[in-house]
């Protein structure tokens, strides 16, 4: 089918207009609004709108500036035939549309439309939205504006032509090969029952026969592996008791020797301990022996030394005894010297005595005269302490009669007395004073009269009569002459009181009383002064005492007898008596100290004499001391151990060797027979038997324990068992092996199949690719390839590779806007291309402003696309508002201009006819 | 002269644990007991004065009491003594069987003509000596007929000498059965022993019946417990006459019933049909209710000939009393199969996939066997969604 011309009428801003299309390559140019798309638009609904559509989509149609229905008469060669359809929209039921044959007859209506669809293979549209259903009519071959960059495998918008392109690929005969039902079913069971026992992962599923067979397996194994336990334990048991056999068997073979060896260490035991006893038993004599002439070599060695010591103490003792002697001599003469010097002190000491006892006789005579002396002495002083006494009492008579008057006293009254006159003083101040200074009758104040010269002083209201008259005196002051008055009276009854205790009649006698009496008490203090000082208490005593004394020393004078004694009269004479005798005294004093000098001196001679004689002897007594010890010494070793000492040392000598060559004969018989190897050999003996019969009795349990366990329960024959789980076992692993072999099978089936099936999907598609990849060439390169998925009857995705992105298959969605609009342009003129083999070859392909993101160097690269489409016998037809960037197509062109109108005026040059001709523009306006 | 009759390896009680099902395991192990009937048919028809069983009368040291019980109650109708030693597998050890209460309490009131020999002392008889090399371990390593050596045989007199003993003779011994694991081997020294001053040698633990020395036989187990090598006799029992001096005159009797049978079939697409006439032709004088068969199967077949052939052995393995089927079939479709899933031009993506997989099977990579397996599969889903269309 191929478009040649169209004419629209009143159709928008054409008032009519033809266009002519070349049989190829038609381009159609004109700025925005110049109507472009309208004309392709009317070519589309004159083609598959019905004429008498309404509504929106008529209005669409209408000119707001040309009265009249749009009309389009579209001419078109198909089949052949050349077509000329016309159709006027008139939005009612009997809208003209004709279908003019050429050369032949011209259908109308219903039978032209019916006509029409048969030639364009597609329905008519009309009722409602009648606008969305045109544009899916030959929605491959019409790029409307916008729509360039769509999916062109959108099944929405492409549904229907995508139907008929897999039908028209089933049946060409370069591709042509589709599944069939057998194909399908049998896949599908496949698939499903891959799927059904494999996962994903290609692991069995637990309920597919693999899966089964696999537990199945598994349990054979556990089975098999639960009997070998159980003859495991029984042979354990059995191994058990073979060992136990086998330690009880060698525990007694080795007790049996070790007894043997016990049995033998023991007789060689009591050997050693004989020999021991033996042993200890010469070792006694041997000690013996020698502690024996031990002894008796010390012994001999002692005695020799006793005389050795005798002979030395006997040469010390000699020079001793010599001055022993002479110490006794010197003694005997200091005795005799000491006698003599004794003597004369005697005599001395005794004429000492007599002259002591006058002269103690002439000291009391004097003594007893100077009594005498004193005793008259005392006997004044006690008369003149009499006399004192008698003078005191008198002036205390004196003292007593007066007024108790001290000077406090007098002090105090002075006080009450300065009281008394200041309360006076301040009620005179305050009081009224009437003084009478002449006066011829009697004046009487206060019921008193008063005397002429007299002042009277009044406190209260006092009358005052004088001569028959009365008057009342009243004292200023107020209450306060009153208070003054209690004041003074108050005052004044103190001093009386206090004058009254005093027992005086006014304070002045008070002050001449007090003075009197200090000095009264002044004397009678003078004279007990004095009766003091005279010793006034001892006085009498003194006295008396005295004359006792005097008494007594004149009775002891009196009973003395001594011839050469006579008393003295006088104190004189017993003084100078009693000094004589003194002198004489002294003179013997001095004779007596000399002659117990010499005394003491002969004294100390011989207590020296006799202490060197007793040191002396003392020593001798000494060494005699020793000299008897070493003797007693001597003679007691002498008789201890005899005359033949001598001969029992060499004897004991001889015994002593002997002991001790016994002793070591049996030491190294002992020796030999090593006992301490003998007793550590008994202990491990001991120890070995002791653990070889622990280990028997414990291999002996074991023995019973294995026994036990081996005890057979008999239901069940283990062996048997063990041998029923291995068949098992193979059973189950050759059911498993089958099992294995058909997943694997049906794996192998399941993968062919999907391998098979996207195989002859790709084979079905082929033709379809080759043409979109011969478009996309001229675009991209020769490198570049096209993939088109195919699966479950539908067109999945349409892929893009190309060499400069690495080959990599790139979805159409992803690439740039202005490739989806070139891939998508020769994705349709791919599908145009084996479609129109049911428009007798060819088909009109519109694109309309289609590349509008196309670089200029790719627009070289679409118009070699567009060039080959128009080869391939595609009748193109580009809309563009450039129309020049399309010159290198060598397209006829018709350029459209744009018109203004004024609304209501008449276009001009609105029917100018396009050129006839291709190349030739369509100027409109 | 004297009778008697050796017989050796009766493991009663083996487990049979090869045979899935249960009732016929339980057939198979009580046919060994019923086979000791056989025994004392032969001691009566053969007037034997005693029988000798040389070691594993029980397949385990540990059987069950029912097993222990019924071999008992038969052991007890033989109307002679019957001396028997223990074997590898019922060894005197701790532990085993011949201590067990339950045991001893039955041997005494049910079979007290069952002497087990536990001790290598001689029993005296009027009519013979016998010299019996128990095997009181599981394993030992020294030869238990050594104490024969050591023995004064003189004493015996004119008596016949009998050594009765279980171990191998470096020849022959026991031997696995694919279910059992051969026990330790217990080497008996025979060309050791005094032969001069023996008669006979009655050995166990070799499962067919067979000479082992101038004097010695093993008598071979008294009813076939696996599938027997070439040339080996199992199921007798040995008749034997002996006498002082002499040589042994030994006779083998058939005592056992079931047939263990042994077959390799090379297949091709008439599989099925060649393994039932092979199996019909194995079984028809034993019968197939006392059949045992191992049947090693290879070849190529076609996935139709492969599905007829699982049916015809399923149906065989429920009708013996055990089949084990060795399958190394090599499953190749057919040109036909492969043309019936290749060649479909309206279905091209199963068209597609079988030939993958028929590729895969003839470059004979690693995976051939998962891509015959998947063959096999899709031809079966083919099958199926064909018949419901």
């Amino acid at each position: 089918m191929k478009l040649r011309s169209v004419t629209v009428r009143n159709y928008r801003i054409h008032k009519e207009l033809t266009v002519a299309f070349d049989e190829t390559l038609t381009v159609i140019g004109g700025p925005n609004e110049a109507g472009k798309t309208t004309i392709v638009e009317a070519v589309h609904r004159a083609l598959f709108l019905r004429s008498r559509a309404s509504g929106a989509v008529l209005e669409s149609m209408r000119s707001a500036f040309h009265p009249g229905h749009p009309t389009v008469e579209l001419t078109f060669e198909s089949g052949g035939g050349t077509y000329t359809v016309t159709k006027q929209f008139t939005g009612t039921n009997s809208a003209p549309t004709t279908l003019a044959v050429a050369g032949g007859q011209t259908l109308r209506n219903d039978e032209a439309e019916a006509a029409l669809r048969e030639l364009v293979q597609a329905e008519a549209i009309g009722g409602r939205n009648s606008e969305d259903k045109l544009r899916m009519q030959w929605a491959h071959l019409w790029v409307w504006q916008g729509v360039a960059g769509a999916d062109p495998l959108d099944r929405d918008a492409m549904q229907e032509p995508l139907e008929r392109l897999r039908g028209r690929l089933g049946s060409l005969d370069e591709g042509g090969v589709v599944e069939s039902q057998i194909d399908a079913a049998v896949g599908r069971i496949v698939a499903e029952t891959h799927a059904a026992r494999t996962r994903d992962t290609g692991t069995p599923r637990v309920d597919s026969p693999l899966g089964k067979a696999d537990a199945a397996l598994a349990e054979a194994r556990t089975r098999v592996a639960t009997a070998r336990a159980a003859i495991g334990q029984l042979e354990a048991a059995i191994e058990s008791i073979e060992r136990a056999d086998t330690i009880i068997a060698q525990c007694e073979t080795s007790l049996a020797a070790r007894r043997t060896e016990q049995e033998e260490n023991e007789r060689r035991l009591g050997e050693a301990q004989a020999f021991e006893v033996r042993q200890a038993e010469q070792q006694a004599a041997a000690t013996a022996a020698a502690a024996r002439l031990a002894a008796m070599t010390d012994a001999d060695r002692q005695i020799r030394d006793c005389e050795t010591r005798i002979t030395a103490i006997e040469g010390r003792r000699t020079p001793t005894a010599e001055r022993l002697a002479a110490a006794i001599a010197a003694e005997h003469d200091a005795t005799t010297r000491c006698a003599t010097a004794q003597q004369a002190a005697r005599e001395r000491q005794q004429e000492q005595a007599n002259v002591g006892e006058l002269a103690e006789l002439h000291r009391q005579a004097e003594h007893l005269e100077q009594r005498r002396s004193e005793r008259a002495g005392l006997a004044g002083r006690c008369g003149r302490i009499a006399d004192l006494r008698q003078e005191a009492a008198a002036l205390q008579k004196r003292l007593a009669d007066l007024q108790a008057v001290t000077a406090d006293d007098l002090a105090d009254l002075a006080t009450y007395e300065r009281s008394r006159d200041a309360a006076q003083a301040k009620l005179d101040a305050i009081a009224t004073r009437v003084e009478l200074v002449a006066a011829d009758s009697t004046v009487r104040l206060g019921g008193g009269a008063l005397a002429v010269g007299r002042s009277e002083t009044i406190v209260t209201d006092t009358p005052l009569e004088v001569s028959g008259a009365r008057l009342v005196i009243t004292p200023g002051g107020g209450t306060s002459v009153a208070e003054a008055t209690q004041l003074r009276d108050a005052a004044a009854a103190a001093l009386e009181s206090r004058l009254r205790e005093l027992a005086v009649a006014d304070i002045d006698e008070a002050r001449r009383v007090q003075p009197l009496r200090q000095t009264l008490q002044s004397a009678v203090d003078a004279k007990r002064a004095a009766i003091t000082d005279l010793g006034d208490t001892t006085a009498d005593a003194d006295l008396a005492a005295l004359d006792a004394e005097i008494a007594e020393l004149a009775e002891t004078l009196r009973g003395q007898t001594r011839p050469d004694f006579s008393q003295p009269t006088s104190l004189e004479a017993a003084s100078a008596a009693r000094k004589a005798i003194t002198e004489r005294l002294r003179g013997l004093a001095q004779a007596v100290a000399t002659t117990a000098a010499e005394q003491q001196a002969a004294e100390q001679l011989l207590i020296e004499a006799r202490a060197r004689r007793e040191q002396t002897a003392d020593e001798i007594r000494a060494i005699d001391g020793e000299l008897r010890d070493a003797q007693v010494r001597r003679d007691v070793l002498v008789e201890e151990h005899g005359d033949q000492r001598h001969e029992a040392i060499a004897a004991a000598t001889l015994d002593q060797a002997t002991a001790a060559a016994q002793l070591a004969a049996t030491q190294a018989a002992l020796q030999r027979l090593q006992p301490d190897l003998l007793r550590k050999t008994a202990t491990r003996l001991q120890r070995a038997i002791e653990k070889l019969l622990t280990d028997g009795r414990t291999a002996v349990a074991e023995r019973t324990i294995a026994l036990d366990r081996l005890r057979n329960e008999g239901t069940l024959d283990p062996r048997d068992d063990l041998a029923q789980a291995l068949a098992a076992e193979r059973v189950a692993e050759a059911a498993q092996r089958q099992a294995a072999r058909e997943a694997r099978a049906y794996a192998l089936l399941a993968q062919l199949f999907a391998e098979k099936k996207a195989e002859i999907e790709a084979q079905f598609v082929a033709p379809l690719v080759d043409r979109v990849a011969g478009y996309v060439r001229c675009l991209f390169g020769a490198d570049a390839t096209v993939s088109i998925g195919y699966a479950g009857d539908m067109f999945t995705t349409l892929e893009l590779s190309r060499p400069e992105f690495g080959g990599a298959a790139m979805p159409f969605r992803r690439l740039s806007g202005g490739a989806r609009e070139q891939l998508a342009a020769a994705f349709r003129m791919a599908m145009a291309e084996i479609l129109a083999q049911d428009h007798g070859g060819c088909l009109p392909i519109v694109f309309d402003d289609a590349f509008v993101n196309a670089d200029p160097s790719r627009l070289v690269g679409i118009q070699a696309m567009l060039d080959r489409a128009a080869d391939q016998g595609l009748q193109v037809i580009v809309l563009s508002c450039n129309h020049r960037d399309y010159d290198g197509l060598g397209a006829a062109t018709v350029e459209l201009r744009k018109t203004v109108f004024a609304r209501g005026t008449e276009e001009s040059g609105t029917t100018a006819p396009a050129a006839e001709n291709s190349g030739a523009d369509a100027a409109v306006g | 002269m004297t009778t008697f009759i050796h017989t050796a390896d009766w493991q009663l009680g083996k487990p049979f644990a090869g045979i899935r099902d249960a009732a016929k395991r339980t057939l198979v192990q009580q046919e060994r007991i019923e086979a000791l009937r056989r025994i004392r048919e032969t001691v009566v028809t053969r007037q034997a004065s005693f029988v000798v069983v040389a070691g594993d009368l029980f397949d385990s040291p540990t059987p069950t009491k029912t097993v222990v019980a019924h071999a008992l109650g038969v052991i007890g109708e033989i109307p002679v003594p019957v001396y028997a030693i223990p074997g590898n597998h019922d060894h005197g050890g701790h532990g085993g069987l011949w201590e067990q209460p339950f045991f001893v309490s039955e041997r005494r009131t049910r079979a007290p003509n069952l002497h087990v020999l536990l001790e290598r002392a001689s029993v005296e008889r009027d009519d013979a000596v016998i010299l019996p090399c128990p095997l009181l371990q599981r394993q030992t390593t020294t030869d238990p007929t050594t104490w024969i050596r050591q023995l004064d045989l003189a004493a015996c007199g004119d008596r016949p000498r009998i050594v009765l003993a279980h171990g191998s003779t470096g020849t022959f011994g026991s031997q696995a059965d694919g279910e059992d694991a051969a026990g330790p081997a217990n080497v008996l020294a025979i060309d050791s022993l005094p032969l001069d001053d023996i008669d006979y040698l009655a050995l166990g633990d070799w499962h067919g019946f067979r000479q082992a020395g101038p004097k010695a036989w093993y008598s071979g187990t008294h009813e076939t417990d696996r599938f027997p090598k070439a040339g080996q006799r199992p199921g007798h029992v040995a008749c034997v006459t002996v006498s002082r001096g002499g040589m042994p005159v030994v006779e083998p009797i058939a005592t056992g019933r079931l047939a263990w049978v042994e077959t390799a079939l090379d297949l091709g697409d008439d599989a099925a049909s060649r393994v039932e006439e092979t199996l019909a032709a194995a079984t028809r004088e034993a019968g197939f209710d006392r059949c045992l068969v191992d049947l090693a199967l290879g070849g190529r077949v076609s996935l139709a000939a492969r599905r007829e052939l699982d049916r015809v052995v399923e149906s065989w393995s429920h009708r013996l009393l055990r089949l084990d089927v060795r399958n190394e079939v090599t499953l190749v479709p057919s040109a036909d199969e492969i043309r019936e899933l290749v060649d479909r031009a309206d279905d091209p993506i199963l068209s597609r996939v079988a030939q993958a997989l028929v590729h895969q099977i003839e470059a004979g990579a690693a995976e051939a066997d998962d891509a015959r397996e998947a063959v096999n599969i899709l031809h079966g889903l083919c099958q199926q969604e064909e018949a419901t269309e």
